[in-house]
């Protein structure tokens, strides 16, 4: 390939334009449906927080006000219902110990996903009680993307709260959200709460981490 | 100036997705960097320049000049980090999606692209894969368009040569073919 010449003449140059065209037009292969329907979903379908200031300004200012309370007192040890939003700052607090090769959350069967190959090393794990549910917790961090804790609610699924956006994905159907400057996704799996929150990730990209281990499959 | 309008940003995924498998040479990768660049364009409301033409085609040339940038960076970024060689498990876990042939073949002609000297490749992924003209080519890559048409003209022979092999190249200038024996 070094020896290719400077200056091609014109029968050579249509003759690669064809064969370049033949050759691009038998491999079109579609986008993997995962990362489309991210995108789709993402594209169309923007965070309710940025709608419900359009219509009621007031009420979402006041919505977001109460969300920052209720982070707050959840971060002090007050008072608070058992929401998902609730689990999020655990999601978003930090490690408490390093987290074993293959880590199963308490209370349930599901086992957290290696997402090292896809640029998310695990970083750590805690383990909290909140009101009588176990929440296991591992940490995973990107370079170009920051930290993200992904929690496993022991237990039946918990109450969301109000303010999240439902997007179904592969038959399942996540939830999201914003609040205190975090990105917060949620959805059910096997009969337990599932949470990824992150202050630096974007929503997609806990929805598109969302949607690959979804079922248990690797990632 | 028009606006970018995020609800259309969807039905240009497929070709970008190729285009990001052909810049990096990776699937996997390439999902990663599509990610990235939608998430960049959809963080803020854009205003679309240069609107001469089709609004898709405006809106093509800039997400590949967001495709490109976050490529770039990418690239920068990697390259200051230490390499680590991935192992047979993390490559399985990467895409533990069975590959149909149609991606294999997928494979090697991206993975040619993806061998191509940059500038090369960034010719040929704006032109042949996303579909710009060579004077939307030429602004998306900062270049003169007279540039764009000789690094495509080099990077398809490159390309074709690779894949093609030998008998691709019977017409390669300086180099003799089974015709010229005659």
């Amino acid at each position: 390939m070094d020896s290719v010449p400077e200056h091609p003449d014109e029968a050579r140059t249509v003759q690669d334009e064809r064969r370049i065209g033949e050759l691009l037009a038998a491999v079109e292969v579609p986008a993997p449906a995962a990362l489309s329907r991210a995108i789709i979903e993402l594209a169309l379908k923007p965070p309710p927080a940025r709608r419900r200031r359009r219509r009621t300004p007031v009420l979402a200012l006041a919505g977001g006000f109460a969300a920052g309370i209720v982070l707050a007192l959840v971060l002090k040890g007050g008072p608070a219902p058992p929401t998902v939003l609730r689990v999020s700052t655990v999601a978003l607090a930090r490690a408490t110990g390093p987290a074993p090769r293959s880590l199963v959350a308490a209370g349930t069967s599901i086992a957290f996903p290696q997402w090292s190959a896809r640029g998310w090393p695990t970083r750590g794990a805690r383990r909290d009680s909140l009101d009588g549910r176990t929440v296991t917790t591992e940490f995973y961090s990107s370079y170009r993307n920051g930290m993200l804790g992904y929690a496993i609610v022991s237990g039946a699924p918990l109450k969301l709260g109000a303010g999240w956006h439902a997007v179904t994905l592969s038959a399942t159907r996540y939830e999201l959200t914003s609040a205190a400057g975090a990105q917060v996704v949620a959805w059910v799996q096997d009969g337990h709460t599932c949470v990824l929150a992150s202050r630096t990730a974007s929503a997609a990209t806990l929805l598109a981490l969302a949607v690959a281990q979804d079922g248990g499959a690797p990632v | 100036m028009p606006r970018l309008d995020p609800e259309s940003l969807p039905a240009h995924v497929d070709r970008l997705y190729r285009a990001a498998w052909a810049l990096c040479g990776s699937p996997h990768e390439a999902e990663d960097l599509v990610q990235e660049t939608f998430v960049r364009v959809l963080a803020r409301p854009r205003m679309l320049r240069g609107g001469a033409g089709p609004p898709e085609a405006a809106q093509l040339a800039y997400l590949m000049r967001v495709l490109r940038n976050t490529f770039l960076n990418s690239r920068r970024t990697a390259s200051r980090r230490p390499q680590v060689a991935a192992t047979l498990d993390e490559v399985d876990a990467a895409d533990s999606r069975a590959l149909p042939e149609s991606a294999l073949e997928a494979q090697e002609l991206y993975g040619a692209i993806a061998e191509l000297p940059e500038d090369f490749r960034l010719a040929l992924v704006a032109v042949d894969v996303v579909g710009l003209s060579y004077a939307q080519a030429a602004r998306v890559l900062g270049t003169r368009e007279a540039t764009v048409t000789t690094r495509l003209h080099r990077a398809r022979r490159r390309v074709v040569a690779s894949i093609d092999g030998p008998a691709g190249e019977t017409v390669r200038e300086g180099s003799p073919s089974p015709r010229s024996l005659d």
